[in-house]
């Protein structure tokens, strides 16, 4: 097995350590990981005797054959950190392509996220609102034609390939307040797209702040298999706090109720937590009474701090990073839930597998995440909505798609491009993390130290630690498996 | 002493083994290291096109990244809003 390894690099050529190390400590044990060419390595014991070759081999012109000579006991060592790519030739590159595949006008897709904004206006009042006012064109209340959503799921329902699917998001606003367009929308798909388009898998979901139910609506979530997602930031008066009906008066109850309703009903219910100031020491107590309704699974996400008008919420709200991470550790760590159904440890498990490589955060700049509001306008992610820069074109005007748009997101936001990431060692396995406040906040000077703080290093922090406690998740149980082996299979 | 010091040191100079688990480990008398994917991850992802073998174990390639298909593409959003696919 490691002679395998040897042979990945001549023994007499030059050596370096990886310049994608990821090196992580933890009660006196070592994680090291190439974040390119993930293979984690965990040193169980003499953590300074391998931190001793990587510092030979950083200092000077090291091979195989000079490490070999200097510990020959321990030949075995260096050709694990070869194989594991912690040391790598030293003329190996250790670059990704600069560009991304991103998808050509007309190029089929394996599957997207479809969110129609049914209705841009809503009900609740939330102190965080991620619509904006004019770009949602809250006054107007509009509410999405018919003309509009059959265009759309027609549109993209054509753009995916055989095997793949078009997720259909009913989203808002406040999406149930045009509970009628959507059942016609779903009727349609079925009636019409799925026949027309057999090899596609369409799928339905929902995200509604869930303050009130339409009367059909868990037959109708049974009937297609739809999935809920739904917003509750805390028990009681830490959710009313933030998400209030307009006017004030608190929701928790009616939404409370309402979820236990259609779980009762066998309709499974996602809760997330928009986690700022007010809510980030609840989030245990949170993640607790999201079992408690019968959750789905719970998703604990920072808050942003601008909205699709790139307006900032108060500092008030916004949260400590430092206080926030902890408290995802301890969720994490209350075992309340399994990590499959706690998000954002639930994604970024899939970037933790050997061969994931990522060089953009988010599915948006490939166009997997387009955004149809009422009058038929598109955008890449429900955060640029209303922002003309992002405007892909109009699907009824015949404006769609402005190719470019993407183009220039899948440019700007290549991490081997952006400032930030360029020289991060991280950069390939996080792709960046969610790029919002880059997108809306980068002319912005108009901004508190504490809200400029933390767009600058939220998306970072957050993406990092959470890689980090998954990292050593993997590793703890790999250890666990090990030690648990009776009859070691001897390689040698 | 020094002898016995020695066949210590040699018991631990070349031990390396696959538990049946599939996870690598490697012990010397310096420093023990095991992998974290096992060859069992294999099962998660697709093989070396070359050498059908996962990388950790027992490719003799090094090549599994540039021979396995592209990854798969990023998530939808990582902002959790969207539902479960599969």
């Amino acid at each position: 097995m490691h002679e395998d390894g040897c042979r990945l690099v001549a023994a007499d050529a030059p050596l370096k350590v990886t310049q994608h190390l990821l090196r992580l400590e933890k009660n006196g044990a070592l994680l090291l990981a190439n974040a390119l060419r993930l293979k984690p390595l965990l040193v169980r014991r003499g953590g300074e005797f391998v931190e001793q070759v990587l510092a030979a081999v950083r200092d000077g012109r090291c091979t195989r054959q000079s490490l070999a000579a200097r510990w020959p006991n321990d030949e075995a060592v260096l050709a694990f950190l070869l194989a594991h790519n912690i040391l790598v030739a030293a003329d190996d590159e250790e670059r990704l392509p600069g560009s991304v595949p991103v998808p050509a006008p007309g190029e089929k897709s394996h599957g997207m996220s479809l969110y129609l904004l049914l209705s841009q206006d809503c009900n609740l009042g939330c102190v965080y609102c991620l619509n904006g006012k004019r770009t949602y064109r809250k006054e107007a209340q509009p509410r999405m034609p018919e003309t509009v959503a059959f265009r759309a799921v027609e549109r993209f329902a054509a753009a995916i390939r055989p095997g793949g699917y078009l997720e259909i998001a009913l989203f808002g606003g406040e999406p149930l307040l045009n509970w009628e367009l959507a059942k016609k929308t779903i009727d349609y798909t079925e009636q019409v797209l799925r026949p027309r388009y057999p090899e596609v898998r369409f799928c339905y979901h929902v995200t509604s702040n869930l303050s009130f139910l339409p009367d059909d609506f868990i037959e109708r979530a049974r009937r297609h298999n739809m999935t809920v997602l739904c917003d509750i930031d805390g028990a009681g008066a830490v959710h009313d706090a933030l998400r209030p009906f307009k006017g004030g008066v608190s929701s928790h109850g009616q939404i409370a109720h309402n979820v236990r309703q259609l779980i009762g009903a066998g309709v499974p219910v996602s809760l997330r937590t928009t986690v700022t100031a007010r809510n980030q020491d609840h989030m245990e107590e949170t993640a607790r009474h999201h079992r408690e309704l019968g959750g789905n699974g719970s998703a604990f996400v920072p808050v942003n701090v601008t909205n699709s008008d790139e307006e900032l919420i108060g500092d008030d709200l916004i949260p400590d990073i430092e206080r926030m991470l902890a408290a995802f550790e301890r969720v994490k760590e209350s075992g309340v839930w399994s990590l499959d159904r706690l998000f954002p440890f639930s994604t970024y498990r899939a970037k933790l597998q050997p061969g994931n490589q990522s060089v953009l955060g988010c599915g948006a700049p490939f166009g997997n995440t387009p955004v149809v509001d009422a009058e038929g306008n598109v955008y890449p992610c429900i955060y640029l909505v209303g922002i003309e820069r992002y405007h892909q074109g109009n699907i009824i005007a015949g404006t769609y798609p402005r190719a470019a748009v993407l183009a220039e997101l899948a440019e700007r936001l290549h991490v081997d491009k952006r400032e930030d990431c360029r020289v991060c060692a991280w950069r390939y396995l996080c792709g960046g993390g969610c790029p919002i406040h880059l997108l809306t906040m980068a002319g912005q000077n108009d901004i508190s130290p504490k809200a400029r703080d933390y767009c600058d290093r939220i998306n970072c922090a957050h993406t990092k630690k959470v890689l980090e406690i998954l990292l050593w998740e993997m590793a703890d149980q790999a250890s666990r498996q090990a030690d648990g082996q009776q009859g070691r299979k001897e390689d040698e | 002493m020094s002898e016995e010091k020695d066949k210590q040191q040699e018991k631990f100079s070349r031990r390396s083994f696959l538990t049946k688990c599939g996870i690598a480990v490697v012990a010397t008398a310096s420093c023990e290291l095991l992998s974290v994917f096992s060859s069992a991850s294999a099962g998660q992802v697709p093989l070396c096109t070359q050498c059908n073998s996962f990388c950790v174990t027992s490719c003799t390639t090094n090549t599994c990244v540039n021979n396995n298909p592209p990854p798969p593409p990023p998530p939808t959003c990582v902002q959790g809003f969207g539902g479960k696919k599969d």
